[in-house]
């Protein structure tokens, strides 16, 4: 009897296991081919969604709460905003999103947010077949939109899948600077205004060195660290894996020649990235003054000049054209195409109101001008806040970049033109765990515990074996 | 009524008092204990089959554990990191935490404060792992953190050292990390296994005139011989499954120095290419190495006399039943 039951137990298991094996299906690319939408939109008015929810998945708490922020400013909007956040630490954030999105059902996300490093995953590649086409959103309309709202080429060339169709768009604009201390430059060149030091640090990578070498004569390092120029530099216009096969291009090769010089004649501190020497380095109290970053507008407003950091460096900085242009960052929209449909009119609105927007009311005029929350000063007064660039080319234009932490410098003028240098083409499925494993052997290299050849060749064997992609 | 009284089983309220871990445990422990068995033996692999969850098992059902073990070299780095880690860390750890119990349990010295430090002691496994990784990575940042300006101070180094892309000391750190937030839970194990020894033993052995390391080496640790094992057997299982501090740490790097056989799994999985079989494949052999070791430590530390007793005991009853049966 006992037997009997334990027998029949496991077969059952056994063929539960089994069920889940089966036939494979023919490959195809991923992602939404036909699109059926041909309305114009039209923008929603009176109360609506009360008792419906949207899920909200995101990797910051960022536009979770501009979305709140909506709802406060839109009483008639009644959805209710059901916020997921994970980290992006080690993938967490990915590994979260794949689970809910494979799963499906009630709590599906309906929008979520990825990031540059693995936004190109949900949008042509693996996960493609979860982006909805922004056209099955908005119909005709969004053509007019899209014009209107004159939005970076990398954004929208990241945000479409592999038919055509744009499935996602980011509200900032991470195209990048130079952002350097006023003061250090005056020390170097014997000036400091953005022109000047544009024509020393650039353009190209041989300018950066040398000016890196007239610093260092200073005693001050360029850079805080080599992954600052990986960054960079890691933006080549093509991709890793092309055919299945691991390619290093010349752009990318070059990063262990560059990166060698500046470790090897310390033209920077050394430091790693969201380290605590990277950190010091804003605020002039590191190893060495350090003369500038490599980053887009975010780093300034969230890292750079964030509470106490700066230090006695306020309003000292000032930002110039970088060497070579690249984008850092950035958070796309994106509508599950698997989500509830029932509640697709609100989540093309939120879609709308974060991306296409271009009026006074739009989350990009209130980003880029600082004006989205209520800030207030020591007396009282209603003051701007945090103030970013974003996608779109209009809203930039009619907007004021001057903040204090740049001496009154308006940050929009370089990053306007900033965003038409970033690329996407190069961007590809794999790229955090590629580009992690190609700046570790680089680092052992520049070290000098490797040789160039034995670090290139321990690469392409850590991406053989963790990810099973040949050379 | 009497009859009634023998006809009433408790047998069954046994078996209905079962079904909860029965069923929680064929639902999240066997189920998916069996289900990694099949994935390890199947093309379960890449982004559309994971999504799908549709797979077949192989033509050649053991090409994943050949393809790791004969060409995947991060298989055999992470391997012999683990190993290699956990063995710098349970030396120390097995040492200190048995000086720190003849200490706390000598029935001669009487040091003051004796709970105090077994609080002190314990602190650090109290504390989560991933904050102690991410407090360690601090304190050995570069180029200025805690421990480089300590070295400067004391005029050990002249420049700083960088830690994190120095492969032996981020091995190190890690090992210390895990010696430093488990020799406290050692300690205590152990000095409960001392104090349930029978006093009698040390009374006597104090008559005789034994001394404090006469005792813990002919006494205490003889008689520790099977907590030293579930010592021995815990800290394998856990030291071969290491994950959190080397992750957090320094994200398994550099060079993939502190990249254990759990992150390795992991990253099989999840760092992009999902190779999912490839995985459980790993995962299964690392269950059997976890297996065979902790056999063999069972082995090494089998109660010797007993053993021979019950052999001689075999021994004498087949003697005799072959006597029985000639005679």
């Amino acid at each position: 009897m006992k037997k009997t039951l334990a027998l029949l137990l496991a077969a059952f298991m056994l063929i539960g296991i089994l069920a889940a094996c089966g036939g494979d299906e023919a490959e195809e690319a991923p992602g939404i081919k036909e699109v059926t939408n041909n309305d114009p939109y039209v923008a929603p008015s009176g109360p609506r969604g009360a008792g419906q929810t949207i899920n909200l998945w995101s990797f910051t708490e960022e536009l979770p709460n501009a979305v709140l922020r909506f709802k406060e400013l839109n009483p008639d909007f009644q959805y209710e905003i059901n916020v997921s956040i994970y980290s992006d630490q080690e993938g967490l954030y990915e590994d979260m999103l794949n689970q809910a999105l494979s799963t499906g059902g009630a709590n599906a996300p309906d929008i979520f947010v990825v990031e540059q490093g693995f936004v190109v995953n949900y949008s042509k590649f693996d996960f493609a077949d979860f982006a909805l086409p922004y056209q099955e959103l908005f119909g005709s309309s969004l053509e007019g939109f899209l014009s209107n709202a004159d939005i970076g080429n990398f954004i929208k060339e990241a945000g479409t899948n592999q038919y055509g169709h744009l499935v996602g768009l980011g509200y900032q604009s991470t195209g990048s600077a130079f952002i350097y201390r006023k003061d250090l430059a005056e020390q170097i060149w014997g000036a400091g205004d953005p022109a000047t030091v544009y024509s020393k640090i650039g353009p190209g990578w041989d300018k950066f060195l040398e000016a890196a070498a007239e610093a260092k004569a200073e005693g001050i390092s360029i850079l805080s660290g080599e992954g600052d120029l990986w960054q960079a530099i890691r933006q080549s216009p093509s991709q890793w894996v092309v055919d299945g096969k691991l390619v290093i291009d010349d752009q990318r090769l070059s990063y262990l020649d560059i990166g060698y010089e500046f470790y090897n004649n310390n033209y920077t501190n050394k430091s790693a990235a969201w380290q605590e020497a990277w950190w010091a380095d804003m605020s002039g109290t590191g190893l060495a003054p350090v003369l500038g970053y490599l980053g887009p507008a975010w780093l300034i407003n969230y890292c750079m000049a964030d509470g106490d950091n700066p230090g006695d460096t306020f309003g000292n900085w000032q930002i110039c054209e970088p060497p070579v242009g690249f984008a850092w960052g950035g958070s796309w929209s994106i509508a599950n195409a698997q989500g509830n449909e029932d509640v697709r009119a609100g989540v093309a609105e939120i879609i709308h109101w974060i991306t296409l927007d271009t009026t006074d009311t739009g989350l990009q005029y209130n980003w880029a001008n600082g004006t989205l929350y209520e800030n207030f000063d020591d007396e009282g007064n209603l003051v701007a806040g945090t103030k970013d660039a974003v996608a779109s080319g209009n809203v930039m234009a009619r907007s004021d970049g001057s903040i204090a932490y740049l001496g009154g410098q308006n940050m929009f003028d370089i990053f306007v033109p900033a965003g038409v240098n970033g690329r996407a083409s190069g961007w590809g499925p794999y790229d955090r765990a590629i580009n992690e494993a190609f700046s570790d052997q680089a680092t052992q290299y520049f070290s000098g515990a490797k040789t160039k050849d034995e670090a290139i060749a321990a690469f392409k064997q850590v991406v053989l074996d963790s990810l099973d992609i040949g050379s | 009524m009497e009859k009634r009284i023998k006809g009433v089983s408790y047998a069954k309220y046994g078996y209905i008092f079962c079904i909860p871990f029965v069923l929680g445990f064929s639902l999240f422990m066997l189920y998916p204990l069996v289900h990694t068995i099949v994935i390890s033996f199947s093309n379960y692999e890449g982004a559309s089959r994971y999504l799908s969850g549709r797979f077949s098992v192989l033509d050649n059902p053991l090409a994943n554990y050949t393809r790791l073990i004969t060409e995947n070299r991060l298989f055999w780095t992470s391997l012999s990191n683990t190993l290699k880690i956990w063995i710098i860390n349970f030396i120390p750890q097995i040492v200190l935490a048995l000086v720190l119990t003849a200490w706390f349990t000598n029935r001669r010295n009487k040091i003051r404060g004796k709970g105090l430090f077994k609080v002190l002691f314990y602190m650090p496994n109290i504390i989560t792992a991933g904050s102690i990784a991410i407090l360690f990575s601090a304190l050995f940042s570069f180029p200025i953190g805690p421990v480089n300006y300590l070295l400067e101070l004391i005029g050990v180094r002249e420049a700083p050292i960088n830690f994190t892309i120095s492969l032996s000391a981020s091995q190190y750190i890690v090992a210390f990390i895990q010696f430093w937030m488990w020799y406290g839970y050692t300690m205590l194990i152990l000095t409960s296994g001392v104090l349930g020894l029978n006093p009698e033993i040390f009374e006597v052995s104090e008559i005789d005139g034994a001394n404090g390391i006469q005792q813990f080496f002919f006494i205490t640790l003889p008689n520790l011989k099977t907590i030293l094992l579930y010592m021995l057997v815990t800290s394998i299982v856990g030291g071969l499954t290491m994950f959190d501090i080397p992750m957090l740490f320094n994200d398994g790097g550099p060079d993939s120095a502190t990249t254990t056989l759990s992150i390795f799994i992991y990253r099989q999985a999840f760092s992009g290419s999902f190779l999912l079989n490839r995985a459980a494949a790993a995962s299964m052999l690392a269950f059997i190495l976890i297996a065979v070791l902790s056999v063999g430590v069972f082995y090494l530390l089998r109660d010797k006399d007993a053993a021979r007793l019950k052999k001689e005991e075999k021994a004498l009853r087949r003697a005799l039943e072959a006597e029985r049966r000639a005679g």
